[in-house]
């Protein structure tokens, strides 16, 4: 017998992936940001949105991969200050060239991801509270870097950042920039061996899956992510902030949920959290542009979410993995 | 050659095995017996490297085997199918196949067209027509079973080693399987077989090794030994054979009937009719994956169905398993770790979740007084345990489909239905626990037994009901064998299908 395999099959099969979910809502999002906001697709508006977005879209892209692996990481934000505020005091109160800076910051951000990795993977000890201690322990080492809002980076990079390249806005270019790493990793074994073990770890290491090692990566790429995303960030707003990224943890886990990734791990996708952290800056626009007083704002903007988290779980749930199935 | 020199491994204070030794010759099949809970899975997670001996070695080609290491193992070319299997739902069933070994090409990026056509080329040898990007949680047991030993195949290993295999397999799944890995023998591989079946072994096994309480009783060649001789190893005793012969059921019966459906019907059932009277066993055969367990499924509310269903004290369909537990009806599935145990509790917890499942959510749960009762079942079904707080997923696989059975008790049935009941169970635990389902028939329970097995159905039924694409389609009532029902199995099939019954290309 041959093993057939009809396209309508694959057809389906794409529809109903969860990552489908994450990019329906965005594309929802983008039709009542339309409406609410005539101007949304002037370039200069497009480019502060994206400019808005893309830092979400690479933290969202690095919680994927601890989610994917059975992990979370609640650490991202305290990373994006790191790297926020290393860059600008180095930059402005070291006289450091921003290249080097820059260099600095993601590498400073970087050995967080790895201090999380080996207190998790090796000592053992519940991803949760690891990376939740250590967004205190972050931020706190923020504060001491930089007490109060204020200085700068060179005039230059923050001009390209606001600018077009080739006729695409420069956000857009680092968004692309961010998948096109992602991808980089996705195709490799790490990528594979992240869904084998977040799906099942005890079936990974039977099949000679280096357990401990993945689990390790999947922090160091979580933080690699955030503190590229600290870069762009810094990039974006030129000074520094000891409190800037306070919302990022939180918001990416819902990027990465709304995309329609598992918070259990094994199942999911990157294209889906990007889609889903899209959505969640759409959504603060259209409560700003829909004249939502500014007190009811938040209230508004979680409603929506709540909303969006929902439709992810009705579809999850109908794609009937969790019902008694086996037998058909 | 393969040697395993005392091996032996502690869990704590259990002992699960204890120093053991054999050898695996290329070009032969060893088979490993033993009742559940005798600590053969435990020596073959060791070959794989999942499980570290306590003490003990293990040769590969007069070269020590790393143990504790699954990619050492691999890579000396020992494969191994797991008894609970090492899959990835989530993943594809191409993924699944090549886990671990997946082919890379420049810059370290993974083949994935290559990763499909070995997958492809696996699915063929064990002609299983399923797509290979499916999520193998989408795929019945079976198929997942058979994947499992796929997984170790795709790999050409030199030592294969198949863990109660066959368990969730069909007939003709065996024999495709059993042509599959004597062809293997004949290339030169070595094999080491466990199973509970005694005509597998016999079939293809060239020797046996014996494990009683975690002890190598000895190994024995089988053209020299017979059945009784090593069921005797087994369980240090004699017992007989013979099956338990129902006591002529419907004398006692008839009198009152514990389930009536009326012509259920979904995407897999044409309208199935089925009566089950008090103290009455049916079974369900027919070929593989014609509506079984979606007609046991459909009966507990599980799955949508139209139709009409009557149980006592109830008129109507189950909304789901709970509506029908609390209608007396109990379902034991056949997998059993997705949907039977509760693997990090304790085997009282396990059986006591029976008794309470359907009271009211604020009533006081544990109360003294039901620990005897635990206590009796444990005993009366011998299941092996050192305490009854231990975790059920340290038992062995046998020992915790006895839990499912003990929980199912507890909750006093009026009917009870079964999935594959004796799936992975040894040959004495199987004739007590066909015993245990003539008592409970006995005592007034209406059952329902599909079963893949025809043995099984002929030794334990009053009546099995052939079913093809979703229809009842022969009822086999009075003096059954199991070759009567196999052959009405076939039959069935081609007579419905000469009737000009639509075939339904693809079941997926
Ligand atoms: N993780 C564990 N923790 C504690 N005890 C264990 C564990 N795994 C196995 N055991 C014990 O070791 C013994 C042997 O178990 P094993 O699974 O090897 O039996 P088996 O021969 O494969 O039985 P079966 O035929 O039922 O599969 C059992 O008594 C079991 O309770
Ligand atoms: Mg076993």
């Amino acid at each position: 017998m041959r093993t057939r395999f009809s396209s309508n099959q694959t057809a389906t099969r794409i529809f109903r992936s969860p990552a489908m979910i994450g990019w329906v809502l965005f594309l929802l999002g983008l039709v009542a940001n339309a409406i609410v906001q005539p101007t949304l697709f002037k370039l200069s508006v497009i480019n502060s949105n994206l400019g808005l977005a893309a830092p979400l879209v690479m933290v969202a892209i690095g919680q994927t991969a601890a989610v994917l692996a059975g992990g979370i990481d609640l650490s991202v934000g305290a990373i994006v200050t790191l790297t926020n505020v290393l860059v600008v005091s180095l930059c402005s109160f070291h006289h450091t060239g921003f290249w080097l800076a820059a260099i600095l910051g993601v590498a400073a951000g970087i050995a967080v991801g790895v201090v999380n990795g080996f207190i998790i993977s090796i000592v053992r000890i519940p991803a949760l509270l690891v990376t939740f201690a250590m967004m205190s322990i972050i931020n706190g080492v923020a504060l001491a870097i930089l007490p109060q809002p204020g200085g700068q980076i060179p005039a230059d990079i923050y001009q390209i950042y606001g600018n077009t390249v080739a006729g695409l806005p420069f956000p857009l270019l680092l968004i692309i920039v961010g998948v096109l790493l992602w991808v980089v990793f996705r195709y490799r074994k790490i990528g594979r061996y992240l869904i084998a073990v977040g799906g099942a770890a005890g079936s990974s290491r039977a099949n000679g899956i280096p357990v401990t090692k993945v689990r390790f990566q999947s922090y160091v790429l979580s933080a690699m992510f955030a503190s590229l995303a600290g870069l762009f960030l810094t990039a974006e707003v030129s000074s520094g902030d000891p409190l800037i990224g306070a919302s990022y943890a939180l918001n990416s886990l819902a990027a990465v949920v709304l995309g329609g990734t598992a918070l259990a791990g094994g199942r999911g996708s990157v294209s889906g959290s990007v889609g889903g952290a899209l959505f969640l800056i759409l959504v603060q626009n259209i409560v700003y542009f829909a004249n939502v007083p500014s007190y009811y704002q938040t209230l508004v903007s979680g409603l929506i979410v709540v909303m969006g988290l929902a439709t992810t779980g009705v579809l999850y749930a109908r794609s009937g993995k969790w019902r008694l199935t086996n037998g058909r | 050659m393969l040697t395993i020199e005392g091996l032996r491994k502690e869990y704590g204070a259990v002992v699960a095995l204890q120093g053991a030794s054999l050898s695996l010759v290329p070009g032969t099949i060893h088979a490993l017996l033993g009742a559940n809970g005798s600590g053969k899975s435990t020596l073959v997670k060791m070959l794989g490297g999942v499980v570290r001996p306590t003490e003990g070695m293990i040769w590969v080609d007069e070269q020590r085997l790393e143990t504790g290491s699954p990619a050492h193992a691999i890579h000396q070319g020992i494969a191994v199918s797991y008894q609970e299997t090492s899959l990835v739902p989530s993943m594809s069933v191409a993924d699944n196949l090549l886990l671990g070994i997946e082919p890379t090409g420049k810059a370290g990026y993974v083949a994935r067209r290559a990763i499909r056509e070995r997958a492809a080329e696996i699915l063929d040898q064990l002609e299983l027509n399923i797509p290979p990007d499916v999520p193998v949680a989408e795929l019945p047991t079976n198929a997942q079973h058979l994947l499992e030993i796929g997984k170790a195949l795709v790999k050409r290993p030199k030592y294969l080693v198949l863990d109660e295999a066959t368990a969730a397999l069909r007939r003709e799944e065996v024999k495709r399987l059993f042509s599959i890995v004597c062809g293997l023998r004949d290339e030169g591989a070595a094999i080491l077989f466990v199973s509970h079946r005694f005509d597998e072994v016999y079939a293809i096994c060239d020797r046996a090794t014996v494990l009683r309480n975690g002890a190598v009783v000895g190994t024995r060649s089988l053209s020299k030994t017979s059945r009784e001789e090593l069921i005797q190893d087994m369980i240090g005793q004699r017992i007989s054979l013979e099956p338990v012969r129902q006591e002529t059921g419907n004398s006692i019966k008839k009198q009152s009937l514990r389930l009536k459906a009326r012509s259920l019907t979904n995407s897999e059932l044409g309208g199935v009719d089925l009566e089950v009277s008090a103290g009455e066993i049916v079974g369900i055969g027919g070929l593989q994956g014609q509506g079984q367990t979606a007609l046991l499924r459909a009966l507990i509310g599980a799955i949508l169905v139209r139709g009409d269903l009557e149980t006592e004290g109830h008129r109507g369909l189950f909304r789901n398993p709970s509506h029908a537990a609390e209608s007396g009806v109990r379902f034991i599935s056949g997998d059993r770790g997705r949907e039977g145990v509760f693997g990090q509790r304790s085997i009282y917890e396990n059986i006591m979740i029976g008794r309470i499942a359907t009271s009211p959510l604020w009533q006081r749960a544990w109360q003294r007084g039901k620990n005897r009762a635990v206590r009796d079942l444990v005993e009366q079904l011998k299941i092996v345990h050192h305490s009854l707080t231990q975790e059920v997923r340290g038992l062995s696989g046998g020992n915790q489909q006895k839990v499912l059975f003990a929980r199912t008790l507890a909750s006093r049935p009026n009917v009870v239905i079964l999935d594959d009941p004796t799936k992975g169970v040894d040959v004495s635990t199987r004739m007590e626990i066909h015993r245990l389902l003539r008592s409970m028939a006995g005592a007034g329970v209406g059952l329902l037994i599909a079963s893949s097995d025809d043995e099984e159905l002929a030794g334990v039924c009053d009546r099995v009901l052939i079913m093809y694409e979703g229809r009842i389609v022969r009822e086999l009532t009075g003096d059954l064998q199991p070759s009567h029902i196999t052959k009405a199995s076939i039959e069935g099939a081609q007579s419905e299908k000469g009737k000009g019954a639509e075939t339904r290309a693809d079941s997926l």
